[in-house]
């Protein structure tokens, strides 16, 4: 039995603009996979692909945590601070204990309370979320810069690296963090409750609030995810680097991470986008940087090119949605 | 929630909290430290926070729409270094490169404007991505070295009548005509009008998209003539030049009063303001020895309490207004 259409509703030609941005997307892969077969056949070797996704996985795991901010119509510009402060902390409490299992719980934590600050200064103070995060933001790399005197941070126990960047079938710790993060995310906003309010927050808070949706709350749990996984990620990216520093929060990382969630069909205006669409963007863009370095771009016009990327997309996005 | 019929403290402390702090940072600093009271650390002072005004009050205007611009730090590097360029390498005179300067960041502005009020782009965004895209393109055409300005400009940053210095002449200048631009011409009165209340200002016929525009504009200019100004100061253009300037404008602004959400705040009173308590308390610490990275840990918590200032009158003035559904 076929379901009878709304006649109310202009399905057919919605339908055709919903999907114009993922197959511009599409286009964009093609051309760059293209580039990248004609600079370098080895580039489709499968060691070559798992290279790339544990280069990617970092940008994945931040755009992650984003995402859900992004559908709530916030934005939290300080991921990558408090990334950095949480693995400064992190290794100075291994350096100090010697202990590896401290480091990732110190992390973990310490990435936890960063977002719960942005989470009551957004959802309780009722403060303007992206300059509270960017205030956050110069605090915490102030603070990073203060503590380590802008010097790097070694020492790591090895048995911490050793874990970490083990390679279970071939495939990288990181690569699977990711990939579990991704289907975790994915399943908690598209089939729980809470996921499902997170949309509803986006699209319309009153109407939200109207519902009876508890509205704070499901926005400081958006920026407490947003801490949880900047902390994840510097677990990740700590035992990759075999040290940390204030420069892994380097403001360009921002830049991708927006960039990657808007790829990747995630709206800054909120209510809209998933989490593997994001993590597609980060691979998108973990692409078109080692595309940008092949052709020999130099790093600052890569900038250039990065902000107009993200700029056409949330520009035709705005398009095609109205 | 209820309307009080008196005044409360909560209300008290957002609305003149900002003059306490700064009166009681000032006396602080003054009992605490030998030469921060001087007429000549305070004419200092001063003269080295009117670049930051000027470029606040730039970015004022397109706040004052509800939007946000920052890209300006970007802007004055950008512009300053295409200026500094083109006396080097291309023979330009002092006048003409500043003239190509200001045109630059007319330039930048304009890309902004387009983008968000043509094309509807978040304004956030947008200027996200041109704050990087701008800092690239300087850095790409200045190979990220320092370049020195002529011998010949080099000091007329630091001309001075008396202890006061010409570009607090210029910087005051400045702020008053925009404070009149704001409070008594009709481009003014729009912008004020977007920020309250965008629908109802379209809705009426107001040329909403051109001032948006046009405010863009304005502040790209503003931004490459603070980038002029601190060059001049500095004698050269740093590949820092208006690093983090976006953040310490946005500071000014809302310690200043000058609501985030749009519509209100008065710039006669709230830039100069605003740019003295952060100039001040960095002088201050500096006076009393402290470590030069705390200075970012300090200016990052005042300007976290004066938004809460701000959140606590948007909140009252909602709640005055009934438009809060209680949560």
């Amino acid at each position: 039995m076929s379901v009878q259409a709304d006649p109310t509703l202009p399905a057919p030609r919605l339908r055709l603009r919903q999907y114009l941005p993922s197959l511009i997307l599409l286009v964009l892969v093609a051309t760059l996979l293209t580039v990248m077969w004609a600079y370098m056949p080895n580039f489709f070797r499968l060691n070559n692909i798992i290279n790339i996704l544990l280069q990617a996985s970092i940008l994945g795991l931040l755009a992650i945590g984003m995402t859900g901010v992004l559908i709530t119509g916030g934005i939290d510009l300080s991921m990558p601070a408090n990334m950095a402060l949480a693995a400064v902390l992190g290794t100075m409490a291994m350096r100090s204990t010697g202990s590896a299992a401290i480091g990732p719980v110190v992390m973990l934590a310490v990435g936890l309370a960063l977002g719960a600050v942005n989470a009551v200064a957004v959802a309780r103070l009722k403060m303007i979320p992206f300059v509270v995060t960017l205030s956050t933001m110069t605090v915490v790399s102030g603070t990073c810069i203060w503590i380590t005197n802008s010097v790097s941070i070694t020492g790591l126990p090895p048995s911490y690296t050793h874990t970490l960047l083990a390679k279970p079938f071939g495939i990288p710790v990181g690569v699977f963090a990711m990939v579990l993060f991704t289907v975790i995310a994915s399943f908690v906003m598209q089939r729980c409750v809470p996921g499902r309010w997170l949309y509803t927050v986006g699209l319309n808070p009153r109407a939200a609030r109207i519902g009876r949706v508890p509205v704070d709350r499901v926005i400081a749990g958006a920026y407490l995810a947003a801490g949880l996984m900047a902390g994840v990620t510097a677990v990740l990216l700590t035992a990759r680097l075999g040290s940390a520093s204030a420069n892994m929060g380097a403001d360009a990382l921002t830049l991708d991470i927006i960039a990657a969630c808007v790829v990747g069909g995630v709206s800054t205006f909120g209510g809209v986008g998933r989490a593997y669409g994001a993590v597609f963007g980060a691979i998108l863009i973990t692409v078109l940087s080692n595309v940008m370095n092949l052709a020999g771009v130099s790093f600052y016009v890569g900038l250039v090119i990065k902000g107009a990327v993200i700029v056409a997309f949330v520009a035709a996005e705005h398009r095609w949605r109205h | 929630m209820a309307v009080r019929k008196h005044p409360s403290f909560r209300q008290f402390l957002a609305d003149r909290g900002f003059f306490i702090v700064l009166a009681l940072t000032f006396a602080l600093f003054s009992v605490a430290t030998d030469n921060f009271l001087s007429v000549g650390n305070v004419f200092g002072v001063i003269h080295s926070m009117t670049p930051l005004a000027v470029m606040s009050v730039g970015m004022a205007l397109v706040v004052m729409t509800g939007k946000i611009d920052i890209s300006v730090g970007s802007v004055a590097f950008l512009s300053t270094s295409i200026g500094v360029i083109a006396m080097r390498d291309y023979g330009f005179g002092p006048l003409a490169a500043c003239a190509l300067t200001l045109l630059v960041g007319v330039v930048c502005g304009a890309v902004n404007g387009v983008l968000v009020a043509r094309f509807g782009v978040d304004p956030l965004i947008t200027t996200l991505g041109s704050m990087i895209a701008f800092r690239g393109l300087g850095l790409q055409l200045t190979n990220s070295v320092m370049l020195q300005l002529p011998e010949a400009t080099r000091a007329s940053g630091n001309i001075a009548v008396g202890p006061v210095y010409l570009d607090i002449l210029f910087g005051a200048l400045v702020i008053v005509g925009f404070h009149y631009l704001h409070t008594r011409r009709p481009f003014g009165r729009v912008l004020t009008a977007i920020g309250n209340d965008v629908v109802a200002a379209n809705k009426v016929g107001l040329p909403v998209d051109r001032v948006v525009f046009q405010s863009f504009v304005i502040s790209g200019l503003m931004a490459a003539v603070a980038g002029t100004m601190t060059a001049l100061q500095l004698g050269a253009v740093t590949a820092f030049l208006g690093q983090g300037a976006e953040f310490n404008a946005l500071a000014v602004i809302v310690v200043g009063g000058i609501s985030l959400t749009g519509g209100r705040g008065n710039l006669l009173v709230g830039i100069p303001l605003g740019a003295a308590l952060f100039e001040f308390i960095r002088n201050g610490l500096t006076h009393l020895g402290a470590d030069p990275y705390s200075y970012r840990l300090v200016g990052g918590v005042v300007i976290f309490v004066a938004m809460y200032a701000d959140a606590i009158r948007t909140k009252l003035l909602a709640s005055r207004r009934k438009l809060i559904i209680d949560g």
